[in-house]
């Protein structure tokens, strides 16, 4: 059984056909990646998965971990193990970093009928991944991406990934504003995450990412359909020769 | 003095003649002025520019046609909570003082030197409930802080529960470099719908510090409470109030500021919270009279359910009040299709060498933020309530003295 499987997702915002039917299946274990030019529906997909308001699915089912996915709200489907790390992670004032991705934490393993996490527990897991990634201790009691330079948000995506430990994380556009040395961090915290239980889909516009995220599948997202899909090596085809060639083949 | 028969309001003319007049500490012209206010006036309605979108009128009508006075007995009143206590009811003031250097005084033991501070701020000529305070209210109590306190002075306004009609007086007087920490609270356990209304000159001399809390909370639903403060401010004296006000059917404070000499200082907090049918109104006037000195406005205010809440804040800088800064600033948060919020900034300038600024948004719960949190696993109330706390915590956390903040921290329930 797959982890995820999309079948035939339709998705509508504010009137328009944005997805028109999506099939996907990701397995644990495996590392999948979503490329395609802006516009789509790349981010759509990301949003639907995570439950946010105003994406309207109009036929189709997402079946995660054997669930139907689609009438829980966004807390449940990530207690569920299914995590976004978001292309514009929203800068909240007045939130602490740490004790947010506490409660977060806590709410999930509440949620698993686990008790909350010991608060030296919780601090070691804290210092742990955050040495990982190389994030200041300023930076993460800091408020929550509040005053955050582009990189830092990114890297607190996946430090928060790291403390929350999913089933499914779906990363959007998070190359996007990061310079090499930053990537290179996140991927590594991608990597030292990823398992034979869990998997990755990595949503991005660029190869560039997934030279050091390396993808078991590559599909190429175009007008709200799955075009192709291959190995790492159409990622490759694809930076050669562009969206344009495969336009053709529709 | 006689109170004169007034004239075309059956209302006021019935509600006037329940009030037993024995004021006799306040001075004659005083008097006369309060007494003409509340002749020409009249209970205001909402035509009333100030009392707009707050129907007092109908208020009063409703639920206090009919007066009940009745006086407390001793026993009620014995909640010394703090080292330095004064609690304030409808007819007397008791006290328990740790730290030397607090006088207090009532309306039958003042001395001849405080009557020139009553009725000097002018508030009984700007506001029909001053006016009524300054010409009905029996009781008085009278602190004046000669020395710098360690701990704060905790004024309780007790509220009776056989009384639908309550008044209370203060004269608070700090000397010069005198600093201090005051927490007024009203609370008590009202059954019946009740009418607070308190009046209160604070004076501060060149140099003094006060750090001013009051605290406003009734979950009866059932307490009306009007308040008229004013607090006047000599050179380099410094004030830093905050004004939390939370549940309750009805609070309408008004706030007046005068900074009267050079170098004074004053910062103002706010913060409203209104649930169910609460009105919550806060209406600030700061009055620089003179120049190089400094204030400062932010007055945050959240309505829930079906809720008011209104934040009127006047500033005026006379032409004398040269390099004045002068900042306000409001935000404001609907939680409720239903609920309401009004808030109005009035700046008045008449000095050409000052820095004044206003500001003001109101607006819903971010929608980007709440769904950040929930995306995380985040419950939808707790990701509200996260927000709410980010929403207002600054001014919660300005409060200096932990004692005081952690106990209205408690205080709230989003």
């Amino acid at each position: 059984m797959s982890l995820l499987s999309i079948k035939n997702l339709h998705v509508t915002v504010d009137g328009n056909d944005i997805l028109k039917g999506i099939n996907l299946d990701i397995n644990s274990g495996e590392i999948h990646a979503i490329m395609g030019p802006n516009g789509s529906g790349k981010s759509t997909l990301s949003y639907v998965l995570a439950g946010k308001e105003g994406y309207e699915v109009t036929e189709g089912e997402i079946i995660f971990n054997g669930k139907n996915i689609l009438e829980l709200s966004p807390e449940d489907r990530a207690r569920e193990g299914i995590f976004l790390a978001f292309q514009y992670p929203v800068e909240i004032p007045g939130v602490n970093n740490i004790q947010f991705l506490r409660t977060a934490l806590n709410s999930i393993r509440q949620y698993k009928g686990l008790e909350p996490i010991e608060a030296s527990d919780f601090l070691k897991l804290v210092k742990e991944k955050q040495k990982d990634l190389d994030l200041p201790a300023n930076l993460i009691n800091r408020s929550l991406n509040d005053g955050f330079s582009g990189g830092e948000k990114k890297k607190n995506e996946i430090f928060q990934l790291s403390v929350l430990n999913p089933l499914l994380a779906v990363l959007d556009e998070t190359d996007s504003g990061l310079d090499i040395d930053a990537l290179k961090i996140v991927a590594q915290g991608v990597n030292r995450y990823h398992n034979k239980d869990n998997a990755v889909l990595v949503i991005t516009h660029y190869q560039r990412l997934l030279e050091y995220i390396v993808p078991d599948y590559v599909h190429i997202l175009y007008k709200g359909k799955i075009i192709k899909s291959g190995d790492k090596t159409l990622a490759l085809e694809l930076e050669k020769s562009g969206y344009e060639a495969f336009k053709v083949e529709i | 003095m006689e109170i004169t028969a007034l004239k075309d309001n059956t209302f006021l003319n019935n509600w006037l003649a329940q009030i037993p007049t024995k004021v006799h500490y306040v001075p004659d012209n005083v008097l006369v002025q309060a007494l003409q206010y509340i002749e020409e006036k009249g209970i205001p309605t909402i035509k009333n520019e100030q009392y707009k979108n707050v129907p007092i009128e109908s208020i009063l009508k409703r639920n206090f046609r009919n007066l009940i006075l009745k006086s407390e007995t001793a026993e009620d009143i014995q909640n010394f909570r703090y080292p330095n206590t004064i609690i304030i009811s409808n007819n007397k003031t008791s006290y328990q003082l740790k730290e030397e250097g607090i006088q207090i005084y009532e309306e039958n033991t003042i001395k001849d030197i405080y009557k020139k501070y009553i009725g000097s701020t002018s508030l009984h000529t700007k506001d029909f409930f001053a006016a009524l305070n300054t010409a009905y209210c029996s009781h008085l109590s009278i602190i004046h802080i000669q020395k710098t306190l360690q701990y704060p002075i905790y004024i309780h306004h007790q509220l009776s529960s056989h009384s639908n009609f309550q008044q209370s007086r203060i004269l608070v007087i700090v000397d010069k470099s005198v600093e201090c920490t005051i927490f007024s609270e009203i609370s008590g356990n009202v059954h019946q719908p009740t009418f607070l209304n308190i009046l209160g000159e604070v004076f501060m001399d060149e140099n003094a510090l006060i750090n001013w809390i009051s605290k406003q909370k009734d979950t009866s639903q059932l307490l009306y409470t009007i308040t008229n403060y004013a607090f006047s401010l000599a050179g380099s004296a410094k004030l830093k109030h905050h004004q939390i006000s939370l549940n309750g059917a009805m609070w309408r404070n008004n706030l007046n500021i005068h900074i009267n000499d050079k170098a004074a200082n004053a910062e103002l907090k706010g913060l409203s919270i209104g649930k169910n049918q609460n009105i919550i109104s806060q209406n600030t006037a700061i009055l620089h009279h003179s120049g190089y000195a400094h204030s400062n406005q932010l007055y945050k205010n959240i309505a829930d359910d079906k809720s008011t809440v209104l934040f009127n804040g006047f500033i005026l800088v006379n032409k004398n009040a040269q390099k004045t800064n002068a900042y306000q600033s409001s935000k404001n948060l609907l939680l409720n299709d239903n609920a309401t919020i009004f808030a109005k900034p009035q700046l008045e300038i008449y000095a050409d060498d000052v820095k004044c600024s206003h500001g003001s948004s109101t607006g819903a719960l971010n929608e980007d933020a709440m769904f950040y949190l929930r995306a995380r696993g985040i419950d939808k109330t707790t990701a509200q309530k996260l927000l709410l706390h980010a929403f207002f915590n600054d001014i919660l956390e300005s409060i200096e003295n932990t004692h005081i903040r952690e106990y209205i921290q408690n205080q709230i329930h989003i």
